[in-house]
């Protein structure tokens, strides 16, 4: 297992690094440029913004530049002040060294289109946000989806299996950009029991992770459903049946431990969705996360956020996966990784 | 799992019992969302970069202006300066009023003043102005040309500025944000995260409490801050602005989130229709102007003729009506009617462009008969930047050339920086121009002055002339005379461009707000107030 963990680990590295030059060449190549405004700028002004952020350089070099800021940590003196274009997201303070000596590692560099805030600022500050949202989204699907799948299962072809599975396919096919309108209008507007829209108390907290979950809980219904059913087929199921255990424990513990193995599966990837995919929650509930900030920084051509961003979520994909192969292992006695 | 279903039971219970607690009156504090500022965040508060709305919105606020606009006439008014100027009108002598630089502190929750070394209490100096300048301009990262070629410190409280262009619409450089001081002494000191509330200083009606990055920020009444000429020191003692998307905030406002609040497109026809709603309703004419460019460059728009005639077919008062709907004004000028020494269309009637089919389909013949040229021989294409409003009104404007000229024209669609970087190559493009400042000059000469690049490649030494003329004069009814020339040519003898419509905006005011609406798209909340019950 740790054998197997350590090469996963360095075919991520090499996965990460792939992704990064693959984004850093397709940025550039798309048309425009994180200074073009409607306006137009003076040309001595655009070159003095092209020298700031290093974009006068040859692409190679951009991109050594860029990544060495962000992967190799650095050891500061007292003269290091904290600034738009030196920003460090991991800072430790090593006063044994020196006074004001410090280790700082992972600079995203200055945001080329928001000027007040580096990427560095922007990701620590955003990040937590999408998180909170992404689990607490998670959380509701879990509980949601998991309990409808099971009573559809064990009820198949009969009302309630037809009742819940009629509620999960409303979930799937109700984006949040209607749910989310619509759950504003019924408890903010209507009824005025949760806040429309706003960030930082836990009660605004609730209707954008409906919003998210609900899409989330369909999926994972007609998985768990399927899955225990196939399972529930299963010779051992019968076993278990004919030892004279209990219909309780049978389902909870034999049937529903194996029938969550694909429900892991798709929770890898959907936990990275939900980190992904929030821009249109994020914006209809006004949550400050990171979902914004990645969808516009492409319309925006800020090509230090894109990097940042595109980065940040690779790595929670491949992060995503490995724990969900993990998780396998812990589900199935027979799956062995060497 | 029935374990976690109780606990989050819990939870929802909990959270809805929070809600309800926290619903109380808070008086003296309001709540907005503000022009354009959208679901985002306020790109900067330094008067130095901001170029945007939402940016110069909060700068006016905490970084006053030497000169300020007046919210009603949009005559320009003394701020935290006074001028004289020589009789050439090129040296401009500013004297400031009496201003001290505050920082709002968290631990005490007061807005405290900012001692300089000696423990005196810093002020505002005409040095902090003069470094304002000496940071706009090409040597800074600002995105404005400088107006200003010089710029000398008398003593604290004036000095002399020497304008690039001699004349009296110079002035209207003072009433622009970053005519304001900026504290070097903590620029020097803290570098580029100077705005971050934690650091900035500022000294006008308001200082900066909190700034959540994409959420909100708060703005708190600054008490040493007595008033300056135009602007008083602020009735309420918080503004929070909120950073909402449009459809939201009306949702917001709905459920009492929001004192004030901007109006969704789509919302429009039901706030109008809805009796508590419209009386809480506002409607002014906005601040930018909808136009189509054409490229001159290339046929067929290299001959004004055919600019005019695709002009003349867009059938304005349907297009505002039908796709836009929100109370648009059809534009027969590029110039926002409301600017200072604004061309009147009802005073120059034949010098507007305006809706005309059948003037249009002679005029559009006239020319291919000229050229020997047929409808075929064209293959033009619309360019707008993705957004469903300028998708419709492509496609109604699309109809209307085939209708009326029997031109089939394609319409390509791009993401804003794609859209941007291929509006010179265009035959056609969508564009708006939003006033920086409330003059025409604004209009006239920073947008089409051959200085300046345009991308539909207008350059025109006639009209160079008359805008270059115009913007030295003082009397403003000589002035429109000279614009009304300079529009004759944009948009009819010389076309480049056809004016579409004017922008209105709408906003929601809660009823126990006092309020001033601004023609200038910008807000004074200075003036603003909570109704005493």
């Amino acid at each position: 297992m740790g054998v197997y963990i350590v090469r996963r680990a360095l075919w991520m590295l090499f996965v990460l690094f792939v992704i990064s030059v693959m984004t850093f060449l397709l940025m550039r190549l798309v048309p425009g440029g994180p200074f073009n405004t409607e306006r137009g700028i003076p040309e001595a002004v655009k070159a003095n913004l092209i020298a700031r952020y290093n974009l006068d350089a040859s692409l190679p070099e951009q991109y050594v530049d860029y990544m060495a800021g962000l992967v190799v940590p650095r050891f500061t003196d007292a003269t290091y002040k904290r600034s738009l274009i030196e920003d460090y997201a991991i800072n430790i303070s090593l006063p044994i060294l020196g006074e004001g000596v410090a280790l700082r590692w992972m600079n995203f560099g200055p945001s080329l289109t928001n000027r007040s805030q580096s990427v560095t600022s922007m990701i620590t500050d955003k990040l937590p946000v999408s998180i909170q949202l992404g689990a607490a989204a998670l959380l509701v699907g879990v509980i949601i989806g998991v309990p409808l799948g099971i009573v559809s299962a064990l009820n198949q072809n009969k009302f309630w299996d037809y009742f819940s599975m009629s509620i999960a396919v409303t979930g799937v096919s109700v984006p949040s950009i209607i749910s989310g309108p619509l759950l504003q209008y019924i408890f903010g507007v209507r009824l005025g029991l949760l806040p429309v829209a706003g960030w930082g108390e836990l009660n605004h907290l609730i209707l954008p992770a409906f919003a998210l979950g609900f899409i989330e809980s369909a999926l994972v219904a007609r998985l768990t459903r399927a899955s225990l059913l196939q399972v529930l087929g299963e010779d051992y199921i019968r076993t278990a049946r004919a030892k004279g255990l209990s219909e309780r424990v049978v389902i909870g513990f034999h049937a529903l431990r194996n029938s969550l193995i694909p429900v892991i599966t798709i929770l890898g990837p959907l936990a990275a969705a939900l980190l992904t995919g929030t821009f249109v929650v994020e914006t209809i509930f006004g949550i400050p996360g990171l979902g914004r900030s990645f969808v516009n920084s492409i319309g925006n051509r800020d090509y230090t956020l894109i990097m940042g961003t595109v980065l940040l979520y690779a790595l929670f994909l491949v992060i995503a996966n490995l724990l969900v192969d993990i998780t396998y292992a812990l589900l199935d006695p027979r799956i062995r990784y060497t | 799992m029935i374990k976690h279903v109780r606990k989050f039971t819990l939870l929802v219970m909990v959270s809805l019992l929070l809600v309800m607690s926290v619903v109380s009156a808070q008086d003296k504090k309001i709540i907005v969302t503000a022009q354009e500022m959208g679901p985002d965040d306020v790109p900067t508060l330094d008067p130095a970069i901001a170029s945007d709305v939402p940016s110069v919105q909060i700068t006016v606020l905490i970084f006053p202006e030497i000169g300020r606009f007046n919210e009603v006439t949009a005559e320009l008014e003394s701020g935290i300066g006074t001028w004289t100027y020589n009789d050439e009108q090129t040296v401009f002598t500013i004297t400031l009023a009496d201003l001290a630089w505050v920082k709002y502190n968290a631990e005490t929750d007061a807005v405290e003043q900012v001692l300089d070394a000696e423990g005196n209490p810093r002020m505002v100096t005409a040095s902090d102005v003069a470094y304002s300048y000496s940071r706009v301009g090409p040597d800074y990262l600002g995105v404005y040309q400088a107006f200003v070629s010089d710029v000398t410190v008398l003593d604290d409280k004036t000095l002399e500025i020497t304008a690039v262009n001699p004349g009296l619409t110079f002035l209207n450089v003072l009433g622009m944000w970053f005519s304001a001081a900026t504290p070097q002494f903590l620029i020097e000191e803290v570098g580029d995260t100077w705005i971050e509330p934690e650091n900035i200083a500022t000294y006008g009606p308001f200082a900066v409490k909190n700034w959540t990055h994409g959420e909100s920020i708060t703005l708190i009444n600054n008490p040493f801050f007595a008033g300056a000429n135009a602007i008083p020191a602020a009735k309420v003692d918080e503004v929070l602005f909120r950073f909402l998307d449009e459809e939201t905030q009306t949702a917001a406002f709905e459920a009492g989130e929001l004192d004030a609040s901007e109006v969704a497109g789509s919302q429009y026809e039901r706030i109008t229709a809805d009796p508590t709603l419209s009386a809480q309703l506002t409607e002014g004419l906005g601040t930018c102007t909808y136009y189509y460019g054409f490229n001159v460059r290339k046929a067929p728009f290299d001959d004004p003729r055919a600019v005019l005639a695709f002009s003349q077919a867009i059938d304005r008062e349907l297009l505002t009506e039908e796709v836009t709907g929100r109370g648009e004004i059809p534009a027969g000028f590029f110039t926002l009617p409301t600017l200072q020494a604004a061309p009147q269309q009802a005073d120059y009637p034949e010098y507007a462009v305006l809706t005309d089919l059948e003037g249009a389909k002679a005029l559009w013949e006239e020319y291919l008969a000229d050229t020997g040229k047929t409808n075929a021989d064209f293959a033009l294409t619309i360019l707008h930047n993705n957004s469903t409003l300028h998708a419709n009104i492509a496609q109604a404007i699309q109809q209307m050339w085939k209708d009326t000229l029997g031109v089939e024209v394609a319409i390509a669609t791009q993401d804003f920086g794609t859209y941007l970087d291929q509006r010179k190559d265009a035959d056609i493009f969508r564009a708006a121009w939003c006033k920086d400042y409330s003059d025409t000059n604004n209009f006239l000469f920073d947008v089409f002055h051959s200085s300046v690049n345009t991308d539909s490649g207008f350059s025109n030494a006639e009209y160079d002339a008359l805008v270059a003329q115009a913007a030295t004069l003082s009397d403003n009814v000589e002035r429109a005379a000279l614009y009304a020339e300079a529009e004759r040519l944009l948009v009819r003898d010389a076309a480049t461009i056809a004016p579409i419509y004017y922008y209105t905006a709408q906003s929601l005011t809660s009823d126990r707000i006092e309020r001033t609406h601004s023609v200038i798209g910008r807000e004074y909340y200075e003036k603003w107030d909570v109704k005493s019950n």
